[in-house]
């Protein structure tokens, strides 16, 4: 009998059966399936709205949650549950009597009681500061004042305390932006009645908007997506545009109509209703509000000395959002008009609440149009229209690019996107699956005016993503790209962006493929290796003592056979003092001979290491011991360097390795750091950082960043175990009689507790860590940028087609910098005086200098 | 958000058929998991091309990173029998991979994740008569990418295989038989002991072979 055969059946009376809905799941679940059905008729509203009345009257507090969820989480479903909900408030007519005996009886509407309690959710939410729900609900109730079933009085007065979130004094850019953000798209939205009620408070309202961004003016030189460094202000591409800047102009245009103009990309599925009484009922208002200050998360837990430089919280969005566009207007909607504004904010909505399941996220994007006005989207490729409706179209967006679009451009914010890029990657993937031959074509198109951005100083972070993208989407369809007509763009200088883009690309897909896969994809033009694309072997191994020729050869391939014998560690460090002998009898100093030995160490362990990463793990692990031993002090680098010339032709297996000898505390971040800068003959002996170098530094400062993070959250679990156990302690004393002993041996235990001392310490220990780490990073990008003042002039920027590594690959550096920069804003913040003194003081007064300072001084908020 | 969709890091019906915990204490150790099961691999598919669709999934800022691969061999030859663990510093982690990756191609073939128990030792060799997985015990259909190759085999699979079939041959059993991946940072001045970091849950447990099944059968065994 094959292993596992037998006994299922054990297995499948354990099963999970499918649980049995109760009333009120049901009940919720048909209100949150609302128009699933692709069946449905706005006309169906009338129906369920009377079911509801009739059968659920007392459910009301299901019925609210069930409007909750749905306008929080399918919100392209909102103007049919604003419509439903106004249904709910309409009188019902009189059932027809079947049984003479009974009266007919009158039902009250039940809309206002829903109405009410989905308010107490939406001050849960208010609570919890969930601001994605607030503005969501804040949605439904611009569909309801327009309606006529809330008050526009009190939705202004709403939108008046988000707005007031704006002013306050040292307000987070994050904070401020998610506020803007409800009180914009509740503007939008509602403009109509809420003009007509107060045409000043809008326009208040509108220039509070303005008021803010242009009081954070300046921390857009650190995300506009592109970058001309001798330029930074000026704001002059038409390919990109921040959010909510997007959005003011969306009120704007409005506001010149007076908000007469309706949002024709919604549904408006009360005009099906055409005998609605208007004024069933005073409309609700909505109940005053206050915006709950900002919560920081403070280390209270952490306390004393040793935080002294880290008090502030770690958070992330403190900057601008940059979308860029890839399609024409007539193709994708413009963000910065009132329909495009509200059709790009939907999508992206959809993309962020469906993060969970990215396969129903691709579904729903797909069936978008069902949720719009007709006319919104062309007609799918194939499908008859009357040619009377044909007009209708004049207008209509193409989904798929629209699509593409908008999940592009959240992948590519920064400093870091929403998700993980992978799940961009991932959804794309999903969209492609489901549709190739619409999604397809406009994913091609993407990577076209992507790569053409390369020219124009697209930010190295979204081009690194951009190539990363490349690479995953191909692994997942067959490597099938178009390369031949990239092919003239091997004309242009070795490393112009274009010509770095196709062989990050291409060395991408050979790390999740393997190499000759990759080169039979390419045109011969590019395969060949004096293309400069792709080298002609697979990137193996550079075992430094494989040659005979070595002078080291036989002292190498004894320390090898040892290592690969798995010989014990002090058999192999008696053998190394021996050789190290050997070479300073032979003449050599003894530093020469340490960095010889660790030189040969290093890479036998990596070359035994190199089948698998697996046995580097396992090589490494064994002789542990051995490595911390040879590296005291700057042995550390010479591992680095022995390292990175035996991996020089793989960039993955530096990054794998580098990682691991920080992982197994060998080297330091701050190791990683230096060997990264360092001239070396890939950079024509400059210094500066290639991508493949900075995601080096980033893992260095993560790590360090890590372990504090994980120190921390240690320390807090001590100390939360200590204060149990004390509880448990006095609980025990109160216990009374026979306790006594025991009670006084626990309290003793908590008093020592010498492992948060322990902890303590080692938190002292990584902070500090971590400082040395960031100002190591920043002193090397500021001597590596302080004489690149040449490529900072608008000549020099003109003349780029001609730029060659002098120029490209300071330009390169700068755009790291100021990645740096946007990205760690957070954590350098807490070392800003000691940072600064030690990397920027004492600096001639130069372009480059001045250009090192302000971009810091933006990121750190000091402007 | 999980009102509207199911999310899709939910524990799927995978199980380690072979593993004895009650149903309440697997879902609560899978709670915690920081250890991926990955089916439906080629034979052919390196750590390298795991590590490097796997690592997109860290989040090395919140001490996570990818702690160590453990790939599937075949009990006789030693060599890859299309099933990994991948295994993370933190849970987050392995819940990223199966909103991410699990579905997707690597090496052209759609792949797919579980979370798991933990990597046991054993556990890293198939458990089908001949070596390998059972799923490829049975198997009808022809598959390049798991050893179905036979005249029209791919040259390009060929070359490979060559690689393949000496990579894993040094291959050992007992305690110490896969690396532990380096453990947290630990503070080697206030502790002298070098011991290797490891995690707790590696130390010598050996599950026995015990009487197993699973209910999606079709699927992968060695889980």
């Amino acid at each position: 009998m094959p292993p596992g055969r037998h006994n299922r059946g054990r297995y499948r009376g354990d099963d999970y059966r499918e649980p049995v809905e109760t009333p009120e799941q049901k009940l919720r679940n048909a209100i949150i399936k609302l128009g699933d059905n692709p069946d449905f008729l706005t006309q169906d509203l009338q129906r369920f709205s009377h079911n509801l009345t009739t059968y659920n009257r007392d459910k009301i507090s299901i019925i609210a949650e069930a409007f909750r969820i749905s306008v929080t989480e399918e919100p392209f479903k909102t103007p049919y549950y604003a419509a439903l909900l106004v249904l709910l408030h309409q009188p019902i007519p009189e059932t027809p009597v079947e049984d003479e005996q009974e009266p007919a009886v009158e039902l009250t509407p039940i809309g206002r009681p829903v109405l009410e309690d989905f308010w107490k959710g939406f001050q849960a939410f208010l609570d919890n500061q969930a601001w994605r729900e607030l503005r969501l609900c804040i949605h439904f109730f611009a569909h309801l004042a327009l309606a006529n079933i809330i008050s526009p009085t009190s939705l202004l007065a709403l939108l008046q305390s988000f707005a007031a979130v704006l002013e306050e004094p040292g307000v987070s850019y994050g904070r401020a932006l998610k506020a803007g953000l409800c009180v914009g798209e509740g503007l939008l939205l509602a403009g109509r009645v809420l003009y007509a009620q107060s045409p000043e408070t809008v326009e208040e309202i509108i220039n509070s908007l303005n008021a803010f961004t242009d009081s954070v003016q300046s921390s857009k030189i650190l995300v506009r997506p592109f970058v001309q460094l001798h330029d930074l202000d000026s704001s002059s591409s038409i390919h990109d545009n921040e959010v909510l800047m997007s959005l003011i102009s969306a009120l704007q245009a409005q506001a010149k109509s007076n908000f007469s103009e309706d949002i024709w990309v919604l549904p408006q599925p009360l005009s099906e209703f055409p005998s609605l009484s208007s004024d069933v009922a005073p409309p609700f208002d909505l109940p005053s509000v206050l915006v709950p200050p900002e919560v920081f998360e403070m280390d209270t837990e952490l306390g004393g000395t040793i935080y002294e430089e880290n008090k502030s919280s770690i958070k992330k969005e403190e900057l601008p959002r940059y979308h860029l566009t890839l399609f024409d207007n007539e193709i994708t909607p413009d963000l910065t008009t009132p329909n495009g504004y509200v059709m790009r904010s939907l999508l992206n909505d959809v993309i962020d609440i469906f993060e969970v399941n990215r396969k129903e996220c691709a579904r729903l994007l797909l069936e978008m149009p069902r949720w719009f006005a007709s006319g919104v989207f062309k007609p799918k490729p194939g499908t008859e229209i009357d040619p009377a409706d044909e007009p209708k179209f004049e207008k209509a967006w193409q989904l798929e690019s629209t699509i593409i679009e908008t999940i592009l451009s959240g992948m590519l914010i920064v400093p870091t996107p929403e998700h993980k890029p992978l799940y961009y990657f991932a959804l794309i993937t999903e969209l492609c699956k489901l549709s190739p031959p619409t999604v397809g074509p406009a994913v091609g198109k993407s990577i076209r005016r992507l790569h053409s951005y390369l020219t124009d100083g697209l930010d190295v972070e979204m081009a690194q993503r951009f190539s990363e993208w490349f690479a995953v989407h191909m692994s997942n369809f067959n490597f099938q790209w178009v390369w031949k007509e990239w092919v003239p763009d091997l004309a242009l200088p070795v490393c112009h962006p274009k010509r770095t883009f196709v062989r990050r690309a291409t060395e991408y897909e050979v790390r999740l493929a393997y190499h000759d896969r990759i080169l039979k994809t390419l045109p011969e033009a590019m395969s060949a290796p004096e293309a400069g694309v792709m080298p002609a072997q697979a990137p193996g191994p550079e075992f430094d003592y494989d040659d005979p020729s070595n002078p080291h050869y036989d002292s190498a391939q004894s320390l090898l056979s040892l290592l690969r014998g798995r010989s014990n560690v002090t058999e192999v460090m008696n053998h190394v003092e021996t050789m190290k002998n050997n070479f300073i009898d032979n003449g050599e100093t003894e530093q020469r001979a340490s960095t010889l030995i660790r030189s040969m160490v290093m890479q036998s362990l990596l070359h035994i290491g190199s089948r698998s990463f697996s046995h580097f793990l396992n090589a490494m692990e064994r002789y542990l011991q051995l490595l911390r031993t040879i590296s005291v002090a700057e042995g550390k680098a010479d591992l680095l360097d022995a390292a990175g010339d035996f991996w020089r032709k793989n960039s993955q297996l530096i990054i794998v390795v580098f990682d691991k000898l920080m992982q197994y505390q060998i080297v330091d971040p701050t190791n990683v750091v230096v060997w990264a800068f360092a001239p070396r003959q890939s950079k024509r002996g400059l210094p500066g950082l290639t991508t493949d170098e900075w995601q080096l530094v980033k893992a260095a400062i993560d790590k360090s960043i890590g372990r504090v993070a994980i120190s921390k959250r240690r320390l807090a679990a001590l100390r939360k175990e200590e204060d149990d156990a004390r509880a448990r302690v006095k609980a025990g004393t109160d216990g009374g009689v026979g306790m006594d002993v025991d009670a006084e041996m626990k309290e003793e235990a908590v008093e020592q507790s010498p492992a948060l001392a322990t902890a303590l310490k080692g938190y002292s220990t990584l902070t500090q860590e971590q400082k040395n780490t960031l100002a190591r990073v920043l002193s090397e990008f500021v001597s590596a940028l302080k004489s690149s003042s040449h490529i900072l002039n608008d000549d020099a920027w003109h003349k780029r087609s001609s730029w060659e590594q002098p120029e490209w690959g300071p330009w390169e550096t700068w755009g790291w910098y100021r990645h740096f920069l946007r990205l760690y804003s957070p954590h350098l913040r807490n070392y800003v005086t000691s940072l600064e003194t030690v990397s920027f003081d004492g600096l001639e007064d130069t372009e480059a200098t001045r250009l090192l300072k302000r971009l810091w001084s933006t990121a750190l908020g000091q402007e | 958000m999980a009102h509207v969709v199911p999310s899709l890091d939910q524990p799927s019906n995978y199980k380690d058929s072979q593993n004895r915990l009650e149903r309440q204490s697997q879902s609560e150790a899978l709670s915690k998991s920081t250890t991926l099961y990955v089916g439906n691999l080629s034979f052919y598919t390196t750590e390298e091309q795991i590590y490097e669709l796997f690592g997109k999934c860290t989040s090395p800022e919140e001490g996570g990173g990818v702690k160590r691969i453990i790939m599937g061999l075949d009990r006789n030859t030693k060599t890859p029998c299309g099933f990994c663990f991948v295994e993370y510093y933190t849970h987050a982690e392995a819940l990223a991979s199966l909103r991410y990756v699990s579905g997707t191609k690597l090496d052209e073939r759609i792949i797919r994740c579980d979370i798991d128990l933990g990597y046991k030792e054993g556990r890293q060799y198939g458990r089908g008569k001949s070596g390998g997985q059972v799923r490829d015990e049975h198997r009808q259909d022809y598959d390049a990418g798991r050893g179905g190759w036979g005249a029209q085999a791919q040259r390009l699979e060929m070359e490979r295989r060559r690689e393949v079939e000496a990579r894993y041959q040094d291959a050992g059993e007992g305690p110490n038989a896969v690396a532990g991946g380096g453990g947290d940072w630990k503070d080697r001045e206030a502790a002298a002991s070098t011991k290797r970091a490891r995690s707790p849950e590696d130390e010598g447990d050996s599950s026995r072979a015990a009487a197993r099944s699973r209910k999606d059968r079709d699927q992968d065994e060695e889980s």
